[in-house]
């Protein structure tokens, strides 16, 4: 009877803590990262006696947390390639859903700048037209204005985003470190059993973790968990966490980067992360944000500086000669902030056509200087010496070194990062669009023979004596003076230059006929420099003219379009990957209350046999003693 | 499989915001009727689109061009027309001036009438558009392009034509500078032309002459002269003779490749200036037209002298509407063009537009039906959702 008693008492005790376990999954059933706990039971050691073991109830051997290893490590690493994703396209459809604009875009606003464009070239003595001209120019400003500026709250939001992910970041490891030493000792006083819920809230940990970073976890003789970031930098070391940092950019103080502080120094991790998303943001600013800047300036440097020269050879309407229609800036050069050097370095364009979208280094080393594509880190060929007389030349731009560097001094070269915001409108009034060529050229009407004007057109608006009058006479069909002086031979249909101005005349002189070459002033109805002015539009500028400002502009829509629309269509499928993934680890680990339900009336029924058994046995022992009354 | 209570109420959930994020996007696109809401929905197509608004725009504006060319072509066209007219009104005058039976005081009065079409065409020459611009000082649209005094023009515009952009590589001038228009008529038959001196005591009469070889025709000046009543010399510009021949009223003079038929009586020193064409303008014309008409002709020499100066004239004005004719015709030919390339450009936006729309305009149809399918997907999955929460194991304990 002791014994049945014993064995039942040793049920009831087991069912209690089934019962208790059951109970803790039902009550996590919605405890995020929570696993599963199931009981194992086993037979306590029998009696044994002459005629055989005595067996001697029953008793918890473990309670065991229902988890996958492979599959945690599975989910961790698509939670960082979606956050990955997910980020990128976050940033990355900002920026489309602002070139988008099928009436407001970039393109459409260069579109209506040349229409307006043509439009004064109907009536180029209309000043409502020149109004309109004025008014899309300074809507074509104000669209890139804002563009860029879009990139600049991006940035701040990039790095709002970077500081409050590190902090995040730091929280985590420093709670996996926590958890680390909580969990060695938990084992030691639970008897090397393991503690299921702190290990649950490790996983948990490491899991938020990969969504802000790609990490490797290794497990280190079964309690501690070391982590690392995805290029092997130590975020977490058996008991310690290793603290990440915001650095401000070498050369922009308004770009922050993720370093962490090791033996040998402040290390940028920047350039080390790829997953999760703060690699996301980070691949954003390096794959569409630099590009897409520089793509838009190259597009503004280049219509700004082709309007503007083409602009300078006409005439306003007040006879003056054109001068600036844009304001446009140039190249950015801005030395490391480590620089131990006083030389500075100046850059300029030299060539469009030949100019790229990369951003480059120049790097001093004690006798020579380097220049790095920032972008693909490869060594660029460089001509020249670095002299104001004969600066380096390379892809398109044109730098000038002065002062002296010390060796290991940096500087980054940005040729037209920065243009695109830096646009505006340099004329000032209506009256001041050159519509009109600076010169015009006008047949005496007198003249008897057959030659006539076939084309003007100002080839130097820099000449002094551009606005000078001239008089061209023939003194017979083959020879010709230049303000009664000298004698020329004359071609039909060859070029005549006179004081930057080239003209070409046609047919057949007799002598005396003349020409006067003069100021274009009163010339109200001329639209022939708004014409070269149209020409720009669709003229090959770029990529050694194969593509056009058009073009240009178009492209910028399509790289930004293509990069979110290929980074949204990853973190659509890596999503599907995670939702798998947590689906096959609530497969396994999750609390099914349908299993608890039916687990609860085993041990309950469980429990009440044995509290049966008991009374049994108690039974049985009333029994005797009344035997003995 | 296993599964999870929670994964049951997640995937019921996420299959209703999957479903009510299609019904959003399918809402969207068709409340603005387009299928590419962003860039990124087919960057391609978000590419090509922005070339051919691009396209579409440059259509239109190249339309609106044509529309402005075809404004002041119409205009010229129309004051070119009426100084063809007045020029004819001259001619008729001065047919009529030219016949025997006028007396001084008729010519007079014909001249008075050629003095007003001078003006006229003066008028006309200074016209301006609606908006104040002058329709023929080229460039100079604000000054007036033409003064006459003293029997000498003034242009005061210049040879400016603007061109207007009506397709990728075709341009039309929207005018023609009063220079071109009213200047540069080639004077005399249009090679050379034939004068009187004033000292010529006959009454020969010239005609203008014409070209009959134009293969010995060298372009110099010649001198006919009368050595006597009944013979004739001619002297090239060094003063050679280089034809001679007895004068006889039915027989016209040939040399150096022209003739020209004289008539009347010579006398003996009569000259006649053969110079090669060189190039007048319509005013001069007119006023020296006026001039002769007015000038009483009293005697036989000065009848002749007039009779000439009239034919000179007659041939002039004859250039002169040829002149205008061909103007004329360029501007018609202009305004052909324009119609042209108004065709041309419409027709290419039309093909665009068809294009932009399959690139961008949502299939009302296809989408409504598909708004209608999310629409069932969804409320199933509500239903779903709803009945799979209401299963559990506790409610029959």
């Amino acid at each position: 009877m002791a014994d049945m008693l014993n064995s039942a008492l040793s049920a009831i005790v087991t069912y209690q803590r089934a019962l208790a376990t059951t109970s803790h999954n039902i009550a996590n059933v919605n405890t995020e990262g929570y696993s599963r706990q199931t009981v194992s039971l086993s037979t306590n050691t029998p009696q044994y006696s002459g005629f055989g073991a005595i067996g001697s109830g029953v008793g918890v051997s473990g309670i065991a947390r229902q988890f996958d290893q492979f599959v945690l490590d599975q989910m961790r690493s698509s939670a960082s390639a979606y956050n990955h994703a997910q980020a990128y396209t976050d940033m990355s459809s900002q920026i489309d859903n602002l070139l988008s604009d099928t009436t407001n875009g970039v393109s459409a606003a260069l579109t209506s700048f040349f229409n307006s464009l043509q439009q004064l070239a109907d009536d180029p003595g209309s000043l409502s037209a020149r109004q309109a001209v004025l008014a899309e120019t300074d809507t074509l400003v104000s669209r890139l204005d804002s563009v860029t500026a879009q990139f600049g709250r991006i940035e701040q939001e990039l790095n709002t985003r970077m500081r409050s992910s590190v902090e995040e970041i730091n929280g985590l490891t420093a709670q996996i470190a926590q958890l680390n030493k909580d969990i060695a000792a938990a084992r030691i006083s639970a008897g090397g059993q393991a503690p299921n819920d702190m290990l649950d809230e490790r996983d948990k940990a490491l899991f938020e973790l990969s969504s802000y970073l790609d990490i490797k976890v290794v497990s280190q003789d079964g309690d501690t968990t070391n982590v690392f970031t995805g290029s092997g930098d130590a975020l977490v070391l058996n008991k310690s966490n290793f603290e990440l940092g915001v650095t401000r950019n070498e050369y922009y103080p308004n770009r922050l980067d993720v370093s962490v502080e090791t033996t040998a120094g402040q290390l940028n991790l920047s350039e080390r992360i790829s997953g999760g998303s703060l690699g996301g943001a980070l691949d954003f600013r390096e794959q569409v944000m630099d590009p897409t800047l520089s793509k838009l300036g190259r597009m503004t440097y280049g219509l700004a500086t082709t309007i503007n020269q083409q602009h300078a050879g006409g005439m306003t309407l007040n006879g003056s000669l054109g001068g600036d229609f844009f304001r446009v800036g140039g190249p950015e050069v801005v030395a490391s902030a480590n620089n131990s050097g006083g030389a500075l370095v100046n850059a300029s364009i030299a060539d469009t056509a030949a100019l790229g979208l990369d951003n480059y280094r120049l790097e001093y080393d004690g006798s020579n200087y380097r220049l790095i594509n920032g972008t693909t880190g490869s060594l660029q060929t460089m001509t020249g010496s670095g002299s104001a007389a004969d600066p380096f030349q390379a892809n398109g731009v044109s730098i000038v070194v002065s002062g002296s560097a010390a060796a290991g001094d940096r500087f980054l070269i940005q040729p037209t990062a920065s243009v695109s915001g830096s646009l505006e409108r340099a004329i000032n009034s209506a009256a001041d669009i050159a519509a009109a060529s600076a010169t015009r050229v006008s047949a005496s009407i007198t003249n008897s023979g057959s030659v006539q004007i076939a084309n003007v057109q100002v080839s130097d608006s820099t000449d002094p004596a551009l606005l000078a009058s001239a008089s061209i006479q023939f003194l017979n069909a083959n020879t010709y003076q230049i303000n009664g002086a000298g004698s020329f031979a004359y071609t039909s249909g060859s070029t005549i230059s006179i004081n930057g101005t080239d003209l070409i005349l046609q047919g057949e002189p007799a002598a005396g006929d003349s020409f006067n070459l003069s100021a274009n002033s009163g010339g109200v109805g001329d639209n022939r420099n708004l014409r070269a002015m149209l020409g720009i539009q669709d003229a090959g500028m770029f990529n050694n003219g194969n593509t056009s400002v058009m073009e240009s502009a178009a492209t910028v829509l399509g790289d930004v379009a293509v990069a979110t629309r290929s980074s949204s269509i990853r973190a659509n499928s890596q999503l599907s990957l995670l939702n798998q993934n947590v689906a096959r680890r609530e497969s396994v680990s999750g609390v099914n209350l349908e299993e608890e339900a039916a687990n609860m009336l085993r041990y309950q029924q469980a429990y009440q046999a044995a509290a049966q058994a008991v009374s049994t046995s108690n039974t049985i022992f009333q029994t005797l003693i009344n035997a003995f009354r | 499989m296993r599964i999870s209570s929670s994964q049951i109420f997640q995937l019921g959930l996420t299959g209703i915001a999957n479903n009510q994020a299609k019904l959003n996007r399918t809402q969207q696109e068709i409340s603005s009727g387009q299928r590419l809401l962003n860039a990124s929905d087919d960057p391609v197509g978000a590419v090509r689109a922005v070339g051919i608004d691009t396209a579409i725009a440059k259509a239109e504006q190249y339309v609106e061009n044509g529309n402005y060319a075809r404004t002041r072509l119409s205009n010229q066209e129309s004051t070119v027309s009426s100084v063809i007219n007045a020029m004819q009104r001259v001619n008729e005058l001065t047919i009529q001036a030219n016949n025997a039976s006028q007396s001084n005081e008729t010519r007079a009065a014909i001249a008075r009438e050629v003095r007003e079409q001078f003006d006229n065409i003066l008028q006309l020459a200074n016209t301006r558009a609606s908006d104040g611009a002058y329709l023929f000082s080229g460039y100079q649209e604000q000054s007036q392009p033409f003064s006459f005094s003293n029997g000498t023009l003034q242009y005061h515009g210049d040879d400016g034509r603007r061109e207007l952009q009506l397709g990728p590589s075709r341009s039309v001038a929207d005018a023609d500078p009063g220079s071109r228009v009213f200047t540069g008529i080639r004077t005399g038959n249009g090679h050379f032309t034939t004068s009187g001196a004033a000292t010529n005591t006959g009454s020969v009469v010239i005609d203008s002459g014409s070209v009959t070889d134009y293969g010995v025709w060298d372009q110099r000046n010649y001198t006919l002269r009368f050595s006597a009543a009944d013979s004739w010399e001619v002297l090239d510009d060094t003063a050679t003779v280089i034809a001679t021949g007895s004068y006889d009223e039915q027989t016209d003079i040939s040399f150096a490749g022209v003739t020209i038929a004289v008539s009347g009586p010579a006398a003996a020193g009569d000259e006649f200036a053969i110079a090669p064409s060189a190039r007048d303008d319509i005013f001069s014309i007119v006023d020296r037209l006026a001039q002769a008409l007015e000038t009483p002709a009293n005697s036989g020499a000065a009848r002749a002298s007039m009779n000439n100066a009239l034919n000179r004239e007659m041939s002039n004005i004859a250039q002169a509407l040829d002149h205008l004719v061909e103007i004329q015709t360029s501007i018609g030919t202009r305004l052909n063009v324009i119609d042209q390339e108004e065709d041309i450009n419409q027709n290419v936006k039309l093909q665009l537009q068809e294009s932009l729309s399959g690139i961008r305009d949502v299939d009302v149809v296809e989408a409504a039906t598909r708004f209608n399918q999310t629409l069932v997907a969804l409320q199933a999955s509500q239903q779903a959702f709803a009945k799979v929460q209401q299963l559990s194991l506790f409610n029959y304990l």
